[in-house]
């Protein structure tokens, strides 16, 4: 189906052409996969593509690898946004306050397998999760990325502050991350 | 820089994550499912989205620029005249009035290299610097001359805590939508805001104290 969109530009116009046309049939399967309810991965789908579409001069190159997990993560993170107002899924990592102070200071990073890597950001949640990654893989600003999730500035800042904390907290207590000199 | 080695790690974990998605994604077949409800549902909203801001948007501005236009024929006149009454009361001219030249105070202190001063002023006394953060976190910096080194710490925004800062008491706190820290050097009294985290004040006050 041909779309007909406004668009600042040409480029734009088809950069968002490409990916929806590439990628749809995949968001869809994989937001079926989240929802269990087609009809709601379609609105998912559709909602996630309307964020984009309003963020289209994000993407750099539309062909790349990258631009299709950038695509992934936002799917993802409408999917259980709906899933939490139809109250099917809990969020608890919000309400989770770690009790220390996890810092990265006169620390470094050690061996860390891709595994190990995947295992540790996703036990951030999806909230949490989704905005770590627009940030730090993205470069995004927070009002960047507020758009695309559909949340506020000051909530992204709050959940990047309790993601970086939580993934602190993660990566010290595995083991990942050691004092400097030792 | 502390803050530089953390993002350091958090970029190098959110790019594996993302690569490794990436791979995992890349290849993957739905040849089964069908878009057509999909492609309804996406132009139908996109289709909406672009018209209905395009609307508001001329009604907004109409409606702006018809109230600038009140404004101007309404207010100018009273405005004018009250002008040349003050003049008349005062029995002053503007040549004769000396104006208080406020110099704008000097910054002494190394800023860290993150940040970049962007803009600055003097206002009633007070240098007003904005520093521009590499991490979005911008900083305005507001420098005055302490009049009297054992006045309290300019508090006047209730909920602040008491810190320390290499040694010397300052005062920090965060609220809706920003975050301030205030202190004094004994011979200046600063007040720093910026958005998002009290720590980025922290760290520019650690350099200053």
């Amino acid at each position: 189906m041909l779309l007909i969109l406004t668009f600042s530009s040409e480029e734009q116009k088809q950069n968002f052409e490409y990916i929806y046309n590439k990628y749809k049939r995949l968001m869809l399967y994989k937001a079926n996969g989240i929802l269990h309810d087609y009809s709601l991965a379609e609105d998912a789908v559709s909602e996630a593509f309307i964020r984009l579409y309003k963020n289209i001069d994000k993407i750099e190159d539309r062909e790349s690898k990258s631009t299709l997990a950038f695509v992934m993560v936002i799917v993802r993170n409408v999917c259980f946004t709906m899933l939490k107002k139809e109250k099917a899924y809990s969020y608890s990592e919000l309400d989770d306050e770690s009790p220390e102070e996890y810092t990265f200071e006169n620390k470094v990073l050690g061996q860390i397998s891709a595994q190990e890597i995947i295992k540790s950001v996703d036990l951030l949640g999806e909230e949490l999760k989704a905005v770590f990654l627009l940030k730090f893989s993205r470069g995004l600003s927070h009002r960047e990325i507020g758009e695309l999730l559909g949340i506020s500035e000051n909530n992204v800042t709050v959940r990047l502050h309790r993601a970086k904390k939580k993934l602190a907290g993660i990566l010290i207590e595995g083991g990942y991350v050691y004092e400097e000199n030792s | 820089m502390k803050k530089i080695a953390e993002d350091d790690i958090y970029k190098y974990i959110a790019l594996s994550y993302m690569t490794s998605l990436e791979e995992e994604l890349n290849g993957e077949e739905a040849a089964g499912c069908d878009t057509t409800g999909l492609d309804r549902k996406t132009f139908d909203r996109i289709h909406n989205k672009v018209n209905k801001p395009k609307t508001i948007r001329l009604w907004a501005a109409a409606a702006v620029a018809a109230a600038a236009m009140l404004i101007t024929i309404v207010a100018l006149p009273v405005a004018l005249r009250m002008l040349d009454a003050s003049k008349i009361n005062s029995g002053t001219s503007n040549e004769s009035v000396a104006e208080e030249n406020y110099e704008l105070i000097p910054i002494s202190f190394e800023i860290p290299e993150n940040l970049r001063v962007a803009d600055w002023k003097v206002d009633n006394g007070v240098s007003v610097y904005y520093l521009e953060n590499e991490y979005e976190d911008d900083i305005v910096l507001q420098m005055k001359p302490l009049d009297n080194p054992s006045d309290e710490i300019d508090s006047d925004i209730g909920g602040l805590q008491l810190i320390e800062i290499n040694g010397q008491d300052a005062y920090a706190g965060s609220f809706e939508g920003y975050n301030v820290l205030s202190f004094h050097d004994g011979e200046l009294s600063y007040k720093l805001t910026c958005r998002y985290d009290v720590n980025t004040l922290v760290s520019l006050g650690k350099n200053i104290l």
